[in-house]
């Protein structure tokens, strides 16, 4: 049985964000007068607290960015690390760097380890992309000899052997990212960390990145993984850890932190309700007032199966008479990508005049039709002839589409990746002839 | 697969000791070696724009120091001709010069770098001082030809002592640009202060004028105090190894060889010290 490749006892990061230029001198100049005049501060000081406004350390004063962690890596796994921006995976991963210190509590790291915060760190526009590598290399921890020996490899994964000799300020920002992450792709160290450095380049460089990070978990390398992208977390990994404002929440296998973490605190946005017609999204024509999301279960909440139909009932409100109001409804993937939008085609509201009123709509997404993944929904409200925008907003609501891997999704049972944005069930036929 | 025998990595709150520090620096020296190079690579793809620009720089250098101080104000040069005796003052100077800005930026210019990766932080400004050497090696290159050309001076036997004024710039320069590096992380204006220091120290020390004035002015037995100025040794040192003399000044560089010292491990302590909160506040 080996030791755990690393293993984080009550760790805590704290940060002092006392109002800035205030109890903190932004200045060499304000700090020097300060120690001069320092007897009169003195006085001041005293006068303050006498006013019971002393500048004591409080609780506002103290930002815990993560909060008496403690978990373990066994050697060889893939653990993914899920939380919100700000939920301290970021200074999980600084700390495991030693490119930050804790304020309390330890970890322990057993064998090599690189740590890809960044892709291209240290580039120099005016060094050719040949220097560039062996100064990343050398600054992500490869000795020389282990460069020089990946060196071809490196750029041959990069794909910019041309340009190899020409400065990188001549390069187009992709030829930069994939420079840098062919770097990265070829550490073979016994512990790699990755912050999100996947969500740069196009999608086949993407995707030529994910095998390699894939094939560097399968060969028995412990690998440490922090992304937005759930789908990407559950594929690399074998393990998920789910902070939440700095503290860990959950801890266990992939599929089910991403379970926890949609269900507890990832898309607790199924509902969206404005309470008083001024403050709801809208003009004076018309506004949205109310956005869920249900299947058959009710109202969504945790990961919606493939196979199921989903349903999105919106209300708002029109003001102005005889507009000719069409809602429509706007997908967006995890990436941004906008999956398609759709408006309101039923003829008795199509383009007609409608009487003021509150409206409810509703609309389905048919199952068997978006691939597995995380999408925002977003809403919109227009009067055709002449068009005119009242209320679009993206992002209202979100849903996270899953496959049970029962067998009757269009998957039939291939378990491997199955790229899309959609995932339609078509009707096949064939014939031996 | 068993894994004792890997590497094992302790991280705390704790402040690492003296002793992890150097082994640290042991451990990672393949990445100053890496550094300086960058430095000296990106000199050179910056050089190929401006080569001339290297040389043009301490000319016009000290074609103005000679016309202002050598003719107009007719300072004293230690009977050498003017021109040569400022150039030798400015070779070494210029390299001073050019670290302790370089170093005391070096931490907030490689933000970038610190935030993302770790490694031994007192390597950035030490690469730069190491990397500093190409400009300085040129100049004096420049010193040597004009001397040898339009003056006949070529250099003697106390060229050998090179090292000994040149050890000691190094020192002064890093000791002062550590403290002004850990500065600059905490305080914004460091960069100015640094403008206007260097500048009083430029005249503070004996660039364009002879320490002998000093002597004259305030007696002998001042010198070694005025030597604790670091610079004072390096200097004369310099003129020395280029210009020749009776002897080796070694009534002020003793004096600043310890000031130098001092300052230098206090700058090493100060940094050190500082070192592991610099991320969070670059």
């Amino acid at each position: 049985m080996s030791l755990p490749a690393i293993s984080v006892e009550n760790l805590s990061k704290v940060y002092d964000i006392r109002g800035v230029g205030r109890a903190r001198r932004e200045t060499l100049i304000e700090q020097l007068s300060a120690l001069f005049s320092a007897p009169m501060r003195a006085v001041l000081q005293s006068q303050k607290s006498l006013q019971g406004e002393g500048t004591r350390k409080s609780a506002e004063s103290e930002y815990w960015a993560l909060r008496d962690i403690s978990f373990e890596i066994p050697e060889g796994q893939s653990v993914g690390i899920i939380g919100h921006n700000g939920a301290g995976k970021s200074t999980l991963l600084k700390i495991l760097s030693r490119i930050t210190h804790p304020s309390s509590g330890q970890a322990r790291v057993r064998g090599r380890m690189a740590s890809l915060l960044e892709v291209g760190t240290g580039f120099h526009p005016d060094l050719s992309g040949r220097d560039n590598v062996l100064f990343n290399g050398a600054i992500l921890g490869l000795s020389r000899r282990e460069i020089a020996s990946r060196f071809d490899a490196i750029v041959d994964f990069s794909g910019v052997e041309n340009y190899i000799d020409t400065p990188i300020k001549h390069y187009s920002s992709g030829m930069k990212v994939r420079l840098a992450f062919a770097v990265a792709a070829h550490l073979e160290p016994d512990i790699l960390v990755i912050d999100e450095v996947l969500a740069v380049g196009d999608a086949a460089f993407q995707k030529k990145c994910l095998s390699r990070i894939e094939e560097v978990g399968s060969s028995g390398r412990t690998v440490l993984f922090v992304s937005h992208q759930l789908t990407t977390v559950a594929r690399l990994c074998q393990y998920g850890i789910v902070l939440d404002h700095g503290r860990k929440v959950f801890d266990g296998r992939a599929l089910d932190a991403i379970r926890y973490y949609n269900e507890h605190l990832g898309l607790s946005n199924s509902v969206r309700h404005w309470d008083s017609y001024e403050l709801a999204p809208g003009d004076g024509v018309a506004r949205l007032l109310h956005v869920e999301l249900h299947h058959e279960q009710g109202i969504v909440s945790g990961p919606v199966d493939i196979g199921q139909t989903l349903e999105v009932e919106f209300h708002y409100s029109l003001r102005r008479a005889g507009s000719r109001l069409t809602p429509s409804i706007h997908v967006l993937d995890a990436s941004n990508t906008w999956v398609f939008s759709a408006i309101d085609l039923e003829p008795r509201w199509h383009n007609q005049p409608r009487p003021a009123g509150d409206y409810r709509t509703r609309v389905q997404i048919p199952p068997h039709f978006l691939n597995e993944g995380t999408y925002t929904l977003g809403v919109g409200l227009a009067t055709l002839e002449p068009f005119e925008s009242h209320c679009f907003l993206h992002d209202c609501v979100g849903f996270t589409v899953v496959d049970p891997l029962t067998g009757d999704s269009a998957r039939g049972s291939y378990q491997g990746e199955f790229p899309g944005v959609i995932r339609p069930k078509l009707p096949w036929s064939t014939e031996k002839c | 697969m068993a894994n004792g025998s890997r590497p094992e990595l302790l991280i705390t709150p704790r402040q690492s000791s003296l002793a992890s520090f150097i082994r640290e620096l042991v451990e990672h020296r393949g990445l100053l070696v890496f550094l300086v190079w960058k430095n000296i690579k990106v000199q050179f793809a910056q050089m190929v724009l401006g080569f001339g620009w290297l040389i043009l720089r301490p000319t016009i250098n000290v074609v103005t120091l000679t016309l202002v101080f050598g003719k107009l104000a007719k300072l004293p040069s230690d009977g050498q001709p003017y021109a040569l005796f400022a150039f030798a003052g400015t070779v070494i100077w210029n390299y001073f010069s050019n670290v302790t800005s370089g170093a005391s930026m070096s931490m907030v210019s490689n933000a970038s770098l610190l935030t993302k990766i770790y490694f031994p932080r007192i390597y950035l400004p030490c690469s730069i001082a190491i990397g500093g050497l190409l400009d300085f090696g040129i100049t004096l290159g420049l010193f040597l030809v004009c001397a040898g050309l339009i003056y006949g001076r070529w250099p003697g036997v106390e060229f050998l002592f090179l090292p000994v004024p040149l050890l000691l710039t190094i020192m002064s320069s890093m000791g002062l640009g550590l403290w002004l590096a850990t500065l600059a992380v905490d305080f914004r204006d460091v960069r100015n202060v640094s403008t206007y220091l260097m500048q009083l120290l430029m005249f503070a020390a004996p660039v364009v004028w002879p320490v002998s004035l000093v002597a004259e002015r305030l007696g002998e037995g001042f010198l070694p105090l005025y030597a604790l100025y670091p610079m004072v040794g390096a200097i004369e040192g310099m003129r020395y190894t280029l210009l020749g003399g009776q002897s080796v000044p070694w009534h002020l560089l003793i004096p600043s060889f310890i000031s130098a010292s001092a300052f230098l491990l206090g700058g090493i302590w100060f940094f050190q010290r500082r070192e592991r909160l610099m991320a969070d506040k670059v």
